[in-house]
């Protein structure tokens, strides 16, 4: 049997720049640390599903267009 | 005076008695060096911990791992990769040196257990390392 690997990647860090703001200005709008918002863009980590919702919120785009999952 | 400032006051009051008083008793005892070195040593990591859950924002991921403090999801899935790792490593070696100490009577069950929180200590250390490099 085969083991899947998923990989999730993000829109967030263009949208961030497209928006002006920086980690930490996201992240003060989130209530995450800076370092939350470095580790999504880089792909280090997975955010929840409630954060995944609150950034496509603050982005006004649907969750699927932000996040991706690659097999 | 802020609430925050009082806080500051209050750590750094506590840090520098507890500093001058381990320091004070170290002085009048015999052997003073080594004692002074490890609390001067001890204190700075108190200092920290202060400083981290006083001002978290500008804290590293590896200062609040160490500290216990939580900011966010993230944080908290830090803290629960690290006692995962930490119970794997922990549990099958408490298993495993508790029935050696039963079975082999002869075993000194002190050096085990020594060996224990050496294994434990360093394993909570790597397993830092480890989950903040990967996360």
């Amino acid at each position: 049997m085969s083991s899947i690997l998923y990989i999730m990647r993000s829109e967030v860090r263009d949208l961030r720049q497209q928006a002006g703001l920086s980690q930490a200005a996201l992240a003060g709008v989130l209530g995450v640390s800076r370092q939350t918002i470095n580790a999504i863009e880089t792909g280090r980590y997975d955010p929840s599903l409630t954060l995944a919702v609150r950034i496509a919120r603050h982005f006004q785009r649907p969750v699927e267009e932000i996040f991706h999952v690659d097999d | 005076m802020s609430t925050t400032s009082q806080r500051w006051l209050l750590a750094s009051g506590l840090v520098l008695i507890g500093g001058a008083f381990t320091a004070f008793t170290f002085w009048i005892s015999a052997n003073w060096v080594m004692p002074t070195l490890l609390a001067a040593v001890a204190w700075f990591g108190l200092w920290r911990v202060f400083r981290t859950h006083l001002r978290p924002g500008e804290a590293s991921d590896s200062e609040r791992l160490a500290a216990g403090k939580r900011l966010d999801e993230r944080d908290r899935a830090l803290n629960r990769r690290v006692f995962a790792i930490v119970g794997l490593v922990a549990l099958p070696l408490s298993l495993v040196c508790s029935y050696a100490v039963l079975l082999f009577d002869s075993l000194d069950a002190r050096q085990v257990v020594h060996a224990q929180f050496l294994v434990v200590m360093l394993a909570w250390a790597m397993a830092g390392g480890h989950v903040l490099r990967r996360h």
